[in-house]
C-alpha cells in the first residue's frame, strides 16, 4: 500500500495505524464510560461506529495537512514564479536565481533553500531543483521551481489554475458538507429529545449522559465537516 | 472600495512605475499614502525615511494574503531588478485582484449562510421546545387519567442544553466568533416556545369514558 501523505511527512504507516487505533479505543473507552448505560442495547453500535470515525480522523490528519500545504504552495508559485523570472532575467544565472528568491511558505523555502545548498555544493542546477522539488505537495510549485532550472520562463497561468481547481474542489466539498452538518445539528438533538420522552428518560443523571452523547456526536461531524474551511 | 483591493491597485501602481524607471520609495509613497490604514503607514515610513523592507512590513506581515504577496514582490525588487519586477508584477497583480473578487464573493456567500443558520436555529428552538414541553404529556396519555408528567421540568432543561450545544456548533461552524447569535436566537425561541406551550403541557388529558 502507498499512501502519499504519509510517505510526504515520513511517518510510518504501521505507527499512524497504531496510533489511530489507539486513539479510537481510547474514544470508545471514554464515551462508554461517560454515556453509562442510557442508551440501553444500541451502546455497542454507538461506541464501534464512534470508534471508527476516530479512527478515521486520526489517521487522514497527515492527508488534510498536506492538502492544506498544497493549497499554500500554488497560491506562492505565483510569487515565486514572478520573482525567479525577474531574476533570471536581470541575473541571467540559474544558480544565483535560486539563491536570490525567497519564498514565505515554509516548505517551498526549504526546497529552495536545498536547491541552494545543494548548487553551493556542485550539484547541477537541474537535478538540484528537481531532487527538491519532489518533495513539494504543490506541482504548480514544482514546476516553478524546475522553470527557473530548465530556463522555461513559465507565466503565472499554472500556479493560478491549480489554485482556481483547488478552490473549486473545497467550495464542492463544502456544498456536500455543509447540509450534511446542518442535518446533523439540526435533528440530533430532537433524536436525542424523543429517545429521552419515549424511553421515559427523566433523570438529571441520564439526561446529561445523553447530552455529551450529543456533543460527541456533533463534535465529530463538526470535526469532518470543517477539516477543508481553514484553507 | 474593499481595503484589500485598493491596496493591491495601489501597490500594482507602484510595480507599473517601477517598469518603467521610477524610484520604488516615491511611488510606494505616492500610491500608498491614500490606502488606510496599511499603506498609509507605510508611506508615512518612507517619508521619515526607513528603507523599503522596513517600510513595507505593515503590508506584508498583517495585511490579507494577497496584498503581503504583492508587498513582498515589491520588497524583493532591489534584491534583482525593480524594472523586470515592476513588469512581472502586473501580471500578478491581475491575478491577485481577481483571488480578492473571488473572496468577497464567498463573504457575501457567507452572509447569506449565516442568516439561513439563524433561522435553523430558531426552528430548531421552537421544535425542541414544543417536543420537551408536549412530549410527556402525549407520552403518559392512557385515556384512563392524568398523565404523568414526572421530570418534565429536567426534561425542559435538557433540551434548552442540546439545542445550546447544537446551535452553538452550527454557529461555530458557518459565523465562527459570532456563534452567540445562533445560541441567543435558538434559546430565545425555545423560551418563547416553551413558555407559550406550558399552558398545554399542565391540562390534564379527560378520560374518553366519560365522553357520551
Amino acid at each position: 500500500m502507498k499512501f502519499a501523505s504519509f510517505e510526504a511527512f515520513s511517518i510510518s504507516i504501521r505507527r499512524m495505524l497504531a496510533l489511530g487505533l489507539g486513539a479510537a479505543a481510547l474514544a470508545g473507552v471514554g464515551l462508554g464510560l461517560a454515556l453509562g448505560d442510557v442508551l440501553g442495547e444500541a451502546k455497542t453500535a454507538t461506541l464501534l461506529v464512534v470508534a471508527t470515525l476516530v479512527f478515521y480522523v486520526t489517521v487522514s490528519a497527515p492527508r488534510r495537512l498536506l492538502d492544506r500545504q498544497r493549497v499554500a504552495q500554488a497560491r506562492e508559485s505565483l510569487l515565486l514564479s514572478a520573482s525567479a523570472l525577474a531574476c533570471l532575467k536581470v541575473t541571467g544565472s540559474k544558480s544565483k536565481t535560486f539563491m536570490l528568491v525567497k519564498p514565505k511558505e515554509k516548505a517551498l523555502s526549504a526546497a529552495v533553500k536545498e536547491t541552494a545548498r545543494r548548487i553551493l555544493l556542485g550539484v547541477r542546477v537541474g537535478p538540484a531543483a528537481a531532487e527538491s522539488s519532489s518533495a513539494l505537495a504543490s506541482y504548480s510549485a514544482a514546476a516553478a521551481m524546475e522553470s527557473v532550472a530548465t530556463v522555461s520562463a513559465r507565466e503565472f497561468a499554472g500556479g493560478d489554475e491549480e489554485s482556481r481547481g483547488l478552490a473549486m474542489s473545497m467550495e464542492l466539498s463544502m456544498e456536500t458538507k455543509l447540509p450534511v452538518f446542518m442535518t446533523v445539528c439540526f435533528f440530533a438533538p430532537i433524536m436525542i429529545m424523543l429517545y429521552a420522552v419515549f424511553s421515559h428518560i427523566y433523570q438529571p443523571e441520564q439526561l446529561v449522559e445523553l447530552g455529551a452523547f450529543e456533543f460527541v456526536v456533533i463534535d465529530l461531524s463538526f470535526y469532518l465537516s470543517a477539516a477543508d474551511r481553514s484553507q | 472600495m474593499d481595503a484589500n483591493i485598493s491596496s493591491i491597485h495601489a501597490l500594482e501602481k507602484v510595480l507599473e512605475s517601477a517598469s518603467y524607471g521610477m524610484g520604488l520609495a516615491q511611488s510606494v509613497a505616492r500610491e500608498l499614502r491614500a490606502v488606510r490604514p496599511l499603506g498609509c503607514e507605510s508611506a508615512r515610513l518612507i517619508l521619515l525615511g526607513y528603507p523599503l523592507h522596513v517600510a513595507l512590513r505593515p503590508l506584508v506581515e498583517t495585511g490579507s494574503e494577497e496584498t503581503s504577496m504583492l508587498a513582498s514582490l515589491v520588497v524583493s525588487a532591489p534584491r534583482s531588478s525593480s524594472v523586470m519586477i515592476g513588469r512581472s508584477g502586473a501580471i500578478l497583480a491581475d491575478t491577485l485582484e481577481r483571488w480578492v473578487k473571488a473572496k468577497e464573493g464567498a463573504k457575501l456567500q457567507q452572509k447569506a449562510l449565516a442568516f439561513r443558520s439563524l433561522v435553523t436555529c430558531g426552528v430548531l428552538g421552537a421544535v425542541t421546545a414544543m417536543l420537551a414541553s408536549l412530549g410527556p404529556l402525549v407520552n403518559g396519555l392512557n385515556f384512563t387519567g392524568t398523565p404523568s408528567a414526572l421530570g418534565a421540568d429536567a426534561l425542559l432543561y435538557a433540551a434548552a442544553g442540546l439545542t445550546g450545544i447544537s446551535s452553538g456548533m452550527l454557529g461555530l461552524f458557518i459565523s465562527g466568533r459570532r456563534f452567540y447569535l445562533n445560541v441567543t436566537v435558538a434559546l430565545g425561541v425555545f423560551a418563547v416556545v416553551s413558555t407559550l406551550a406550558s399552558p398545554l403541557a399542565s391540562v390534564s388529558a379527560v378520560s374518553l369514558w366519560g365522553i357520551k
